[in-house]
């Protein structure tokens, strides 16, 4: 099906019908939408997600692999989870970091140790609107990693209007998480090595 | 019923959005993820919210419905508030369509349609504007958009891809004449029954 024919802007500028998270899923249980339709609700609306490119599948399967290694048992990591923000917001976030024993519905901006989203062709959207949406609900450290160039952006002290700190970080600098132990610490370019 | 505002959004404006289908939302209906009542309409895919209809509003259409059914030929039916489907992914409740008894409501179709007239009081703006364009880009012959305040009319003809090419204002004592649909349907808007 083409995606084409799948998104829309026809009613840009007025109000339009919000969507709770306890309706799009009634709609999948009835079959209205796919289950695997790739959606996310941003303030009761449904965006659908762009395609993942080859670059940003590659990035998250050596990340994957590295920290399901790495990862000691009190902390549990999600790729792709449907992560409920609010009534009428859930995001899916390449790779959630949380602490064992929530489970990934329980997943909440205030309780999430790390958020990671890969970006390639949706870089400006997920520096901008979307780390400042993450921002508002309290996700206490977000990093953006530029699947093409290999360097990433740290967000970290969320307030409602979006982080108060930001930092870029190339492909050799080492990223150490401030909420998840270090053995989640990591240069980008390792990632590149087998 | 929660208030207005928590069932709008414009959250994800300037973002590409999911486009649903009339057949969509009907599913929707069906499944009761919608109530059956809840008035939206459907505009190029997204669902849009009615604004709420006041007095006036209600007063100029039932005025406008009683005459009319009177008035009408047998060959020509009119709807109040009928669910409008335009295209796969677009349908309106216009306050009143006329359109020939042959047709039917089932089958009907822009180009079908005789007249069409919303009666806007809060939503003047929003109907002479990208709802009249609407109306034009699926070929609706003639539009009337009443103003139920002021008691006065736009009418709309000649439509093309990007609005009507037509349009003209008139007062309450004006005689409006439908175009295409029987001259039974002529009127003053300033001798309708608002009671």
């Amino acid at each position: 099906m083409g995606s084409a024919a799948r998104v829309t802007s026809a009613a840009e500028g007025l109000p339009r019908r919000r969507f709770t998270v306890a309706e799009v899923e009634a709609m999948v249980a009835a079959g209205v939408m796919e289950e695997d339709e790739r959606v996310e609700l941003i303030g009761g609306e449904l965006v659908p997600m762009s395609p993942k490119g080859n670059h940003h599948e590659v990035v998250k399967t050596a990340l994957l692999r590295r920290w399901f290694r790495a990862a000691p048992a009190e902390i549990e990591l999600t790729p792709e989870t449907t992560f409920r923000l609010s009534e009428d917001t859930y995001l899916e976030p390449d790779v959630a970091v949380y602490p064992s024993g929530l489970e990934p519905k329980d997943l909440r901006g205030s309780n999430v140790l790390l958020v990671v989203e890969i970006a390639d062709s949706s870089k400006r959207f997920d520096m901008g609107r979307k780390a400042k949406l993450y921002a508002s609900f309290g996700v206490r450290e977000l990093w953006v990693i530029d699947a093409v160039r290999l360097t990433a952006r740290v967000f970290r002290e969320p307030a409602a209007e979006g982080y108060h700190e930001t930092r870029d970080c190339s492909a050799a600098e080492r990223i150490v998480p401030l909420f998840v132990p270090d053995a989640f610490a990591l240069r980008l370019a390792d990632l590149k090595r087998k | 019923m929660p208030p207005a505002a928590k069932l709008t959004t414009s959250a994800a404006e300037g973002l590409p959005r999911r486009r649903f289908t009339v057949a969509e939302v009907e599913a929707m209906v069906a499944a009761g993820v919608m109530e059956e009542d809840e008035r939206v309409e459907l505009i190029g895919g997204e669902l849009v919210p009615m604004s709420p209809k006041g007095i006036r509003h209600e007063v100029v259409k039932r005025a406008l419905v009683d005459r009319w059914i009177r008035a009408r030929p047998e060959e020509i039916h009119l709807a109040p508030e009928t669910t409008f489907r335009l295209s796969e992914d677009t349908y309106l409740e216009p306050d009143v369509v006329i359109y020939p008894r042959t047709s039917g409501l089932r089958g009907l179709t822009g180009q079908k349609v005789l007249l069409v007239v919303e009666i806007a009081d809060s939503s003047p703006r929003y109907d002479i504007g990208r709802k009249a364009a609407l109306y034009a880009s699926f070929g609706i012959r003639e539009l009337w958009v009443i103003d139920a305040v002021r008691l006065t009319a736009r009418v709309f003809r000649d439509p093309a891809a990007d609005g009507f090419r037509d349009a003209r204002d008139f007062d309450s004592a004006d005689r409006l004449a439908p175009l295409f649909a029987p001259e039974q349907f002529a009127l003053r808007l300033d001798e309708l029954e608002l009671s």
